[in-house]
């Protein structure tokens, strides 16, 4: 389980990943991040929206609402170039910081972590 | 039965009941929960299970909605970052609500102070006019006029005029001067062909004299150093030229023949020296024993006044002493800078009435007071509605306002209500300014005023005002506490005390200077009034008699012949006129020889100006001695250490000459008011009189005598007929005071109109306030008057106050400045009751009139007020 601050700082990053493979909506975002972090990020599933919603006001992603075949209707959203930029961005920081810890505390063994 | 839809309806409403979810956030929402049941539902699980599972996974609702709605927020920046520019459209707007909201108060405040700064504007106008004199001069930082001053002791005095040796000794012996220029004012007839005029601005003087004064050549040389030339003014040109170049024409000042060689422009009213014509000065004889010039000295740059004034000093000491036997310290020699000329005091005989420096520092007073008074109007306004802002305040500081920034707000607001008004100060300065002119007998112009310190100054002293008025109402609004002042119930009381002080002292002041106006005006009607010692009324004056030169005896006996005359006399000098001043030696040896007044009568004279002898007799015809007898008052027999009696036994000396007193007159006011009767010898009859006297018989016909007079005078002079009554010439030595008068009471009624404006304001306030009192007393039975009086009684009272405060302040200052004068008026008692009821009477006017209309007011309507 991580910290609450850990989680709010890799969220943003997490999601404009998630939408750099391609447009998704809110819950189908939700079950690929269940699915890639196999379990170790855990929101309550609302509070995936406010992000969202913060993330379409800095302009990093826009929405549109799509009506499915089943007649549902589902905001999709996608990244921006401004999403694009801040991704790599954060994607450059995680990379350095893991690197600084990965050289303070070696190769991580399997048996460390049990 | 669960029922999916219903249970998402309502599960819909609840998510709507809090405002943070907007309609697309519910839909994205729901639409989730859908996705996530169909989920469930595959995996077998029940859709009651399915919809609890899924909501639940969906979290706390209520966080979500305050996440999402952070998301649209603005971001509010609590602290005081923003700072006050920020604001200031909001304060300008606030104001301008305040000022558009709240009419008449508005227009109090800026009427007040309008009227207020209109009135300083005025005064600095006037007072900037006044000590310009003379500065314009190029020169004038280093030109001086000599003054001549006596000090014995039982005579002290200062005169400008100086005898003719003066300027010769002085440049020829002192090298610190770089020029001495005499002048001399006369007042010749001028004539060119039919064109002839007495010329009351002639003026005599030296080359040197545009050294001196930087008077604008428009044409020709001035060019003085040459006997019988004449420069004259572009007016007086086109008067006798008409469009004729006048420049080498030829004018006749009475036998003597001028060439004009240069024309003049209009000489700057701002001058002690006025002239319509400059003829060249030449003086070949000189004497220390008639004082009959003004002597003007250039100094070299530089030079040190103090040590030229000794040198002068010792100078004059010798000369005097070397030609006349004279004691030195007659003269004490006084350099006067020519820019102190004008308000300089205490020189007995000018150019030009001079100012009064000490009207100037009273006026600058009577500005700072009006000021004031306007701002007290704008204090007492502001703190008394500041229940009304108090809210604002509240607010203001409950959303972060510091105190400062409140204050700052208030100030801001005053200054800009001080800003508009001074827009409609100038306007109203530039209206009255004619008026100004009129009462005060000065002729400022605008353009003079126009200058960028004067801009700065007006700016300076608006601002201030606006600081003046706003400070404390600031300082009040910004100190009241948002959890007081936004319950409904607050009232504040507590400025109340001040707000009574501030129209304490509005109407001390007010009461104060109407009394001291009356002040004025009593003792100008008092030296009107005072006896004079002789008879002034029906005194007909006929003027330049010594233009009739022989004829004048023949003169004399056709007007006596005239029906309405009852008597003619003559004489050099008339009450209120120029009389000669010298030295004066008794025939008893020990005496010492004393400085007089005197001057040459006619026959009749005394008879005719009822002037009262108190031993001897005077001049007759049967007396063929009488051309080398003199008549004196009872001050010069005093001087001399005689009695009446006694004077009758003794002589005058004057050289070789011996003029035997044969009466002594009771002492009567020759001179103005302002001084003690002086020293005086009325010589018998000289060929050159100035004034033939005429008695005329009120009953008669007036017009008729003058037409008769001035058929006489046609057959005997050239010159047009200059005649004036003795007692309007003698009305006219009381110019200043009337000048004061009017000044000084104009602006007196500005600060009472100011007042009363102020307290119009508080009235209204006060009854708007009391509406609801108003009316359960009138339900009660309370009368009209009754209510009247109880809204009126406490502004009354304040009124009453101010008056008390108002009497002996008044009275003091009153009293200092009678005793300027020799002949003075006792202060009225009266007056002050007078002035106390006439300032209660307006206050009673101006409350009663808001009061009367709330006690007749229907108590249905004012109970429903507030």
């Amino acid at each position: 389980m991580l910290s609450k601050e850990l989680m709010a700082a890799s969220t943003r990053p997490l999601i404009l990943t998630i939408l750099k493979r391609g447009e998704s909506y809110g819950y189908q975002i939700i079950q690929d991040v269940k699915h890639l972090s196999g379990g170790t990020l855990e929101w309550s599933d609302g509070m995936l929206y406010p992000v969202l919603h913060k993330l379409q006001k800095d302009g990093c992603i826009q929405s549109k609402w799509v009506v499915s075949n089943e007649g549902r209707r589902r905001k999709y959203y996608s990244i921006t170039e401004i999403g694009l930029e801040e991704l790599q961005t954060a994607k450059e920081q995680w990379l350095s910081i893991h690197e600084v810890f990965a050289k303070i505390w070696g190769p991580t063994p399997q048996w460390a972590t049990d | 039965m669960f029922d999916l839809e219903k249970a998402i309806k309502e599960w819909k409403r609840s998510l709507r009941k809090n405002r943070g979810y907007e309609d697309g956030d519910i839909e994205e929402l729901e639409s989730h929960l859908r996705d996530r049941m169909d989920d469930l539902i595959n995996a077998e699980i029940s859709e009651k299970n399915a919809f609890e599972t899924a909501s639940e996974e969906i979290g706390n609702i209520d966080s979500v909605a305050s996440e999402l709605h952070k998301t649209r927020a603005k971001k509010i920046h609590w602290e005081q970052s923003s700072g006050v520019m920020a604001l200031l459209p909001n304060y300008v707007k606030i104001a301008w609500r305040n000022f558009t909201l709240k009419k008449s108060y508005s227009i109090i405040n800026v009427l007040g102070l309008s009227v207020g700064l209109a009135a300083c504007l005025l005064i600095a106008m006037y007072v900037q006019y006044e000590s310009s004199y003379d500065k314009f001069h190029e020169n004038s930082d280093r030109s001086y006029r000599v003054l001549r001053e006596f000090d014995l002791p039982d005579l002290k005095g200062t005169i400008s005029y100086t005898p003719s040796s003066l300027a010769v000794a002085a440049s020829e012996n002192l090298p610190g001067v770089q020029k001495a220029v005499r002048v001399q004012v006369i007042s010749p007839v001028v004539a060119f062909g039919v064109h002839e005029f007495v010329e009351p601005d002639f003026l005599l003087a030296e080359e040197g004299f545009f050294d001196i004064f930087s008077f604008e050549v428009l044409k020709g040389t001035p060019n003085l150093d040459q006997p019988n030339t004449i420069l004259i003014t572009e007016n007086s040109a086109s008067k006798y030229f008409g469009d004729e170049d006048p420049i080498g024409k030829t004018l006749s000042i009475g036998n003597t023949e001028m060439e004009v060689t240069g024309v003049l422009a209009t000489p700057r009213s701002n001058s002690h020296i006025y002239f319509d014509f400059i003829a060249s000065l030449n003086i070949s004889r000189t004497s220390w024993g008639q004082n009959n010039y003004q002597t003007y000295l250039l100094l070299h740059p530089d030079q040190q006044i103090d040590s030229i004034t000794e040198e002068l000093k010792n100078l004059i000491a010798s000369q005097i002493g070397s030609n006349t036997g004279l004691e030195g310290d007659l003269f004490i020699p006084h350099l006067q800078p020519i820019s102190d000329i004008h308000l300089g005091q205490g020189v007995s005989v000018e150019i030009e009435s001079v100012g009064n420096i000490q009207y100037l520092y009273l006026f600058t007073g009577l500005a700072i007071f009006i000021l004031i008074l306007a701002s007290i109007n704008y204090m007492n306004l502001a703190t008394a509605r500041s229940m009304e802002r108090a809210r604002e305040v509240g607010l203001r500081k409950t959303i972060g306002g510091s105190r400062t920034q409140i204050a700052f707000q208030f100030l801001g607001e005053s200054a800009l209500i001080a800003l508009i008004a001074a827009l409609f100060a100038l306007l109203i300065s530039y209206t009255a300014l004619p008026f100004l002119n009129n009462i005060a007998g000065t002729s400022i112009a605008i353009s003079d005023f126009v200058s960028l310190e004067n801009i700065v100054l007006i700016i300076l002293v608006t601002l201030l005002t606006g600081l003046l008025s706003g400070g404390y109402p600031a300082l009040i609004l910004s100190h009241f506490q948002p959890s007081r002042v936004l319950k409904s119930a607050f009232k504040s009381e507590e400025n109340s005390f001040l707000r009574k002080g501030l129209i304490v002292f509005q109407f001390t002041i007010s009461i104060a200077l109407l009394a001291g106006t009356a002040i004025i005006y009593n003792q100008i009607q008092h030296m009107k009034s005072t006896s004079l010692g002789f008879n002034p009324d029906n005194i007909l004056l006929v003027k330049e008699a010594n233009f009739l030169g022989n004829d004048l005896n023949i003169f004399m006996n056709e007007i006596k012949q005239i029906s309405g005359v009852e008597s003619v006399s003559s004489g050099f000098s008339v009450p209120g006129s120029f009389f000669i001043n010298s030295m004066w030696q008794p025939d008893s040896p020990n005496s010492e020889a004393h400085n007089m007044d005197y001057s040459f009568i006619n026959f009749n004279y005394i008879e005719t100006l009822e002037l009262e002898v108190l031993a001897g007799r005077v001049f007759s015809e049967s007396f063929e001695s009488d051309s080398f007898a003199v008549v004196i008052n009872e001050a010069a027999a005093k001087d001399f250490g005689w009695t009446p009696e006694e004077a009758i036994q003794h002589k005058l000396l004057r050289g070789s000459n011996e003029y035997q007193i044969i009466g002594v007159l009771k002492d009567f006011n020759y001179r103005s008011l302002h001084s003690e009767v002086y020293s005086l010898a009325l010589f018998g009859p000289r060929r050159q009189q100035r004034y033939v006297t005429l008695k005329v018989n009120p009953e008669t016909n007036l017009p008729q005598v003058i037409t008769n007079v001035q058929e006489k005078w046609e057959q005997f002079s050239s010159i047009p007929l200059d005649y004036s009554f003795l007692a309007d010439d003698l009305q006219n030595q009381y110019e200043a005071e009337d000048k004061l008068v009017r000044v000084f009471g104009s602006f007196a009624g500005l600060a009472i109109f100011i007042g009363i404006l102020g307290l119009f304001g508080l009235a209204s306030f006060t009854v708007a306030k009391r509406t609801k009192e108003i009316g359960i007393r009138k339900v009660l039975g309370a009368s009209t008057p009754q209510i009247v009086s109880i809204v009126s009684i406490d502004l009354l009272k304040l009124v009453g106050i101010g008056f008390l405060i108002a009497t002996p302040t008044a009275w003091f200052f009153m009293n200092e400045w009678l005793k300027n004068y020799a002949y003075k008026t006792d202060i009225n008692w009266w007056i002050f009751p007078t002035t106390g009821i006439l300032a209660l009477f307006l206050a009673l006017a101006t409350v009663s009139g808001k009061a009367i209309r709330a006690a007749q007011m229907n108590p249905v309507k004012s109970l429903k007020s507030e």
